[in-house]
């Protein structure tokens, strides 16, 4: 037999939309693709990821613009070009690339890293946790370890006065700007409203 | 700092023109060694031999049926079995087109045969890079008001 020629060789497609539900055998979109929202499937990949709160991941109801999306950035950037002294909140990698890069941009500020865990980027080797300790001292970036921060109630306080943050062993950081990098929640709110059935054609990578 | 994401290491196919893709030296063939073809042309022999099976195996007791309208059956069958392959198309549906998404939605993609494409399915027009984002936009401002270019 002759060798079958592809009649489309490039046949894979990006969809622009957001999957409103996963049901037996089809997925539901927000919206209209190539004139319909149902779209079906033999088998679905659910790799939907994490969402970290504000600034890792925008707000939510800037998300899908990316003009307010690049505004809220620069909201961000002033915020840290008028502080002083900035905590953030978390020394995973997100916490520890925001630490080094205001302190190596802005010397001057003060930064301190508060991390829950006894290691800065836990989900590593501890050997990690030594690099980013060397490089932290390196640049004068402080880090506390085994010790989380007390969110008041509200928040804290965004208009650039000083404020005390309060830590679970009693110590307090004077500052001027707090910025979260700890807390992200899995996207699951597919898996949990897909009907049982579905999870027979399902993979999740990181469930 | 920024960790290595497989997601990024292998050859994009997908348009997100508004990433910059880093340049890693990757090998570029398809992860079956490049005989892609090959595996589409065994499982289309394959599923045509299946199919002639099927459909005179279907009718062999029917005796209202000629010889001729059998032959023709399994003329137009193939006829629509070649359409089936051709437009048709089976999804193999990955949700979401991030970091996991996208590398899924190639590996996927290099295995597939000719009956099924992938549908990367995400809300964004952007590849959301949860570091460079933030890293960039305080780059930006050091840049503006240090005029240091040591990234």
């Amino acid at each position: 037999m002759p060798p079958v020629t592809i009649a489309n060789p490039d046949p894979h497609k990006v969809v622009q939309a957001r999957v409103l539900s996963v049901n037996k055998d089809h997925v539901v979109l927000d919206r209209q693709w190539q004139g319909t929202d149902r779209l079906p499937f033999d088998f679905v990949t659910i790799a939907t990821g994490a969402r970290h709160p504000a600034p890792g991941n925008l707000p939510e109801a800037l998300d899908e613009s990316k003009a307010a999306g690049v505004a809220y950035l620069q909201r961000l950037q002033n915020k840290v070009m008028g502080a002083k002294s900035i905590v953030i909140i978390g020394g995973g990698a997100f916490g520890v690339q925001m630490a080094t890069d205001i302190k190596d941009l802005f010397p001057s500020k003060k930064v301190t890293v508060v991390q829950s865990r006894p290691h800065l980027m836990p989900q590593f080797d501890t050997r990690c946790h030594d690099i980013v300790v060397s490089r932290f001292n390196e640049l004068g970036v402080e880090f506390i370890t085994n010790t989380r921060v007390t969110i008041p109630e509200g928040g804290f306080p965004e208009t650039g006065e000083t404020f005390d943050v309060t830590l679970t062993d009693g110590r307090k950081i004077e500052a001027d700007l707090v910025i979260q990098a700890a807390g992200a929640k899995p996207n699951n709110e597919l898996v949990s409203r897909a009907k049982r059935r579905v999870c027979h054609h399902a993979l999740l990578p990181f469930s | 700092m920024l960790p290595i994401n497989c997601g990024l290491a292998y050859r994009s196919t997908w348009s997100f023109p508004e990433v910059a893709q880093p340049e890693v030296n990757v090998d570029t063939k398809p992860r079956n060694g490049g005989h892609l073809l090959g595996v589409h042309q065994e499982v289309n022999y394959k599923y045509e031999s299946d199919r002639k099976v099927t459909v005179s195996s279907s009718h062999p007791t029917d005796d209202t049926l000629d010889l001729i309208s059998v032959s023709t059956f399994v003329a137009i069958s193939g006829i629509l079995h070649i359409m089936t392959i051709s437009t048709a198309l089976k999804n193999v549906i990955v949700v979401g087109g991030s970091y996991v998404g996208q590398s899924a939605a190639q590996q996927i993609a290099a295995i597939l045969p000719v009956t099924h494409r992938v549908l990367l399915i995400e809300p964004h027009s952007h590849f959301h890079f949860l570091f460079v984002f933030v890293s960039t936009s305080q780059w930006s401002i050091g840049l503006h008001f240090h005029s240091r270019v040591d990234l």
